[in-house]
């Protein structure tokens, strides 16, 4: 029972970081139109900033947090430049193009981390040391801050989503990008700060699993396909759909690591991609709905 | 033409051409040392990949980021195979491409439902996917080891290497051959055509899913093929060469090389395996290179070479026309007269397809013609759609007799354009019952109804963007592909009776394009017509299928007197040829000179039915169009 209890909460608060991947990818999605692959880059290059700030320059945690978070809003902003480099208002930005476009981007992320980092996974500071015991379920604090944060995260882009200025934009551009410029909302700033929003999730998430689950340069596609594999779970609602994606795909994964040795490992990558497919079978709206027209 | 042809390989040259261009190019090299040889070899392998990649997107616009997926399961089979069995290389790629297309059928079900940017993000998990299980599964895959000792190929008395590259160049030539038959087949039109425009590729006959699921296994098997002889040149497997970054290195050959031709492929391959040769000081910073490498590409070359090199020569060949007077005729290589002759046939006993006999109208017509009144071929009873609470098509019933031209008008909103969707199969029918010669309708796919001998054209015209004006009219009069594999296999072999198929298709093409007066501009983009012509063309495209049931929607809007004029005398001969026009008009006088009878429809609900005549005079219609 506490080992159930265990998995259990382990493969929400893992899930969280997959939601967060996963909100990013939405959030650009539904701005912008555009499939953002380098999501997972953003949790690569934060978490690595991140970690070689603290541990090797000596950073107090809350100054390198807030130096990481500037430098990957950076890379908000350069990956919707780059993306719409070639986009004039007589020629809508080419989906296939930008899709390509950021899976290279991934691949340069990937380069330069290897080539600065290493081969070698690292592992980063955590916000709190030590173990908490829950009802004979052994909890890491640092997993408990993950779905902490999260769930803070997601609440707060919810009421951003629905209270702003900003919000209520990136709702009309993704209902009607056309009707939006024309009633006056700077679309192209839209996105930028859509872009800018998904990279600091991104960069969080990166920086709160790094502790856990340590980082080493291959993982930005890995965490990309985590945040496709919420989103497309959860179904197209902004906050919502890539959460309880990411929750639920967290819980699955970890509950199949109840199986011993190299099955459970395997089963945790092979189930996924069946629950996708089923999913897309027998509900292609998602878990939560929503249309998905495009 | 297909006569006198020693071989079935010799009669289409591009590929022979092609490859002595290759060779020619590359073995001096090799020989003089600035190649290594294993460059050449490797090339081989990717060219194969590379080729997969590009009959899914350059012809059907999907692109797959899966197919490194399939290249691992092809490189592991026969790794896993020689460990745990002993199994030859033979078996082990065999099996390869078993699990492969069964993987590949199944995904391809789920995914394909998917519109593009979904079926990325679905094929791309997939891929992602087979390269952690391979790190993940040691027990059978060795993890981030990889396993060794796959066993080599032996021809006869030469050496495991030049045996492996005559394999790898021979599979690589045969493939290549066999995929630009497809490509220059009907099959390879109508997956352009789905490319421009699925909906509209529908109603021509193509059985869209079924199609791109079959080229999606094809492709998948090419894939698999090209694993296993990876596995087999390196004698090894490690999962590095399934990553994130070896996916984008075969991204870039195809966009490098540019997409929808094929043999931009090799040239795409060939100079990016050369090129990190030359990058050799810089392997540590090889990840990055290729994702900068990348990134510039997309962005100066979005066609890639070939796509560069078409341009050059398309323009060349323009300067050429300029100089000497364009010959219609030259396309199917036949005489004017022949032509004639050829169209006069294909009247007469019809090439299209299934069902689609013109007897079968003609004894109708004869039926009529001995006293009876002429039978329906087509009969709605109660037909209804709502969209959410407004009542489009309520309740209507009507028929339409054999050989007649029945005229659908009514006010904007009046449901007509929703009713021809429901005709032919655009819109599911959930209310009431539509038959048409002989068959239910209601429940029927777009495409199933098309090869019964139902064609449409569009209220905005949909033509194929990818294809010329007269591949547009020869996806219509071929029926597209109904999609099977035995479909695939015919033309992707070249089998004499695809080509003169094809040959019959483009000689009777080229009669319909002289019947409404566009012979000359056979051979344009379909872009480069005005937009009267283009619905002319999309008229073209539906009756080149000697459809039985004509349904067009609004082809006179747009047209000027003189098109209408051609349109009309178009009208009136296929009637008198026994085709049953269904058509939908705004322009009255148009409508009254040409229509035997004519419903009235007015928000959904039929109003008024009657010969011209009675229309005009009926107090109803008058009360709809004028508010009277």
């Amino acid at each position: 029972m506490a080992e159930f209890l265990q998995v259990l909460f382990t493969g929400l608060s893992q899930g969280g970081i997959y939601a967060l991947i996963g909100i990013g990818f939405s959030l650009v999605n539904m701005s912008t139109r555009v499939l953002n692959l380098a999501q997972g880059s953003y949790a690569l290059l934060g978490g690595f900033v991140f970690l070689t700030l603290a541990t090797r320059y000596g950073l107090p945690l809350w100054a390198a947090l807030a130096l990481v978070l500037v430098f990957v809003a950076m890379l908000g902003v350069v990956t919707e430049r780059i993306v719409s480099l070639r986009v004039r208002p007589w020629r809508p930005i080419s989906h296939d193009m930008a899709i390509l476009t950021t899976l290279a981007l991934v691949v340069v992320a990937e380069g330069a981390a290897f080539l600065i980092w290493g081969p070698d996974p690292q592992r980063g500071p955590a916000l709190q040391r030590g173990v908490v015991n829950v009802l004979g379920a052994i909890l890491i604090w640092q997993s408990v801050w993950m779905l902490v944060i999260t769930l803070v995260i997601a609440a707060g882009l919810q009421w951003l989503l629905i209270r702003t200025w900003l919000g209520r934009s990136m709702r009309a551009c993704a209902q009607n990008p056309l009707t939006a410029a024309l009633l006056g909302i700077d679309v192209r700033r839209v996105g930028m700060a859509a872009f800018t929003l998904s990279a600091v999730i991104g960069a969080l998430a990166g920086m709160l699993v790094s502790p856990i689950t340590w980082l080493d340069y291959q993982i930005g596609g890995e965490f990309m396909l985590k945040g496709v594999l919420a989103y497309l779970l959860g179904g197209e609602l902004a906050i919502a759909g890539p959460l309880v994606g990411g929750l639920v795909l967290g819980l699955v994964e970890n509950l199949f690591l109840l199986f011993p040795g190299a099955t459970g490992g395997l089963l945790k990558q092979v189930v996924p991609m069946a629950l996708l497919i089923v999913m897309l079978v027998w509900r292609p709206q998602g878990l939560l709905g929503g249309p998905r027209a495009r | 033409m297909t006569a006198g042809s020693p071989s079935l390989l010799i009669r289409n040259r591009t590929w022979l051409i092609a490859l002595a261009a290759y060779a020619a190019t590359v073995v001096p090299l090799m020989t003089s040392g600035l190649l290594y040889a294993d460059v050449v070899v490797t090339s081989g392998i990717f060219f194969i990949l590379v080729m997969a990649m590009d009959l899914l997107f350059g012809c059907a616009g999907l692109l797959s980021f899966g197919h490194i997926g399939f290249f691992a399961i092809g490189a592991y089979a026969p790794a896993v195979l020689a460990k745990f069995f002993a199994a030859s290389l033979l078996s082990g790629t065999l099996a390869g491409l078993v699990v492969n297309l069964a993987l590949a059928l199944t995904l391809g079900r789920v995914f394909l439902r998917l519109s593009g940017s979904y079926f990325m993000l679905g094929t791309l998990a997939f891929g992602i996917m087979v390269h952690a299980v391979i790190r993940t599964w040691y027990p059978v895959t060795g993890g981030d080891a990889g396993l060794g000792d796959i066993p080599r190929v032996v021809l006869g008395s030469l050496s495991p290497q030049v045996s492996l590259a005559i394999v790898i160049w021979v599979s690589a030539a045969l493939l290549f051959w066999f995929s630009l038959n497809l490509s220059a087949s009907r099959v390879g039109r109508a997956l352009r055509a789905i490319r421009g425009d699925a909906v509209s590729a529908a109603c021509c006959g193509v059985d869209v899913p079924r199609l791109r699921i079959n080229l999606f296994a094809l492709s998948a098997c090419y894939a698999s093929i090209s694993g296993s002889l990876f596995a087999a040149y390196n004698g090894a497997v490690h999962p590095d060469s399934f990553a994130l970054s070896a996916l984008l290195d075969v991204l870039l050959m195809l966009f490098f090389g540019g997409e929808g031709t094929i043999w931009g492929a090799l040239i795409g391959v060939t100079l990016l395996r050369v090129l990190p040769d030359l990058s050799g000081p810089l392997q540590a910073g090889k990840i990055l290179f290729s994702g900068v490498l990348f990134a510039v590409i997309i962005f100066l070359f979005p066609m890639g070479v070939a796509g560069a090199l078409k341009d050059g020569m398309r323009r060349l060949g323009r300067a050429r026309d300029e100089v000497r007077p364009h010959e219609p005729a030259a396309t199917a290589g036949e005489g004017a007269s022949g032509q004639r002759a050829a169209g006069d046939e294909v009247f007469g006993q019809g090439v299209a397809s299934e069902g689609m006999a013109r007897a079968g109208t003609r004894r109708l017509r004869a039926a009529g013609a001995s006293g009876e009144p002429p039978p329906a071929v087509i009969e709605v009873e109660a037909l209804g759609q709502s969209f959410g609470g407004l009542r489009a098509v309520d309740a209507v019933s009507f028929s339409v007799e054999a050989g007649t031209i029945r005229s659908l008008i009514g006010p904007n909103g009046a449901g007509k354009s929703t009713m021809l969707n429901l005709l032919s199969g655009v819109q599911s029918v959930r209310e009431g019952r539509v038959s048409g010669l002989g068959h239910r309708l209601e429940g029927l796919s777009p495409d199933r109804i098309a090869r019964l001998g139902v064609r449409r054209t569009f209220q905005h015209e949909r033509l194929f963007a990818h294809l010329t004006v007269i591949e547009n009219v020869m996806v219509g009069c071929e029926s597209g592909s109904d999609g099977s594999v035995r479909d695939l296999v015919r033309c992707g072999l070249a089998l004499p009776s695809t080509r003169s198929e094809a040959q019959r298709a483009r000689a009777a093409s080229l009669a319909w394009l002289e019947r409404i007066g566009l012979a000359d501009r056979a051979d344009d983009a379909v872009s480069a017509l005005p937009h009267g012509l283009r619905k002319l063309v999309e008229v073209a495209r539906a009756v080149a299928a000697l459809p039985q049931v004509l349904l067009l929607d609004e082809t006179a809007a747009g047209l000027n007197a003189t098109e209408k004029a051609r349109l009309k005398v178009l009208l009136r001969s296929l009637r008198d040829e026994g085709v049953t026009t269904l058509l939908i008009e705004h322009d009255m006088a148009f409508v009254m000179d040409i229509s035997d009878r004519i419903l009235v429809l007015d928000f959904g609900r039929l109003i008024a039915e009657g010969t011209p005549d009675a229309v005009r005079r009926d107090p109803a219609v008058l009360a709809a169009y004028l508010g009277a």
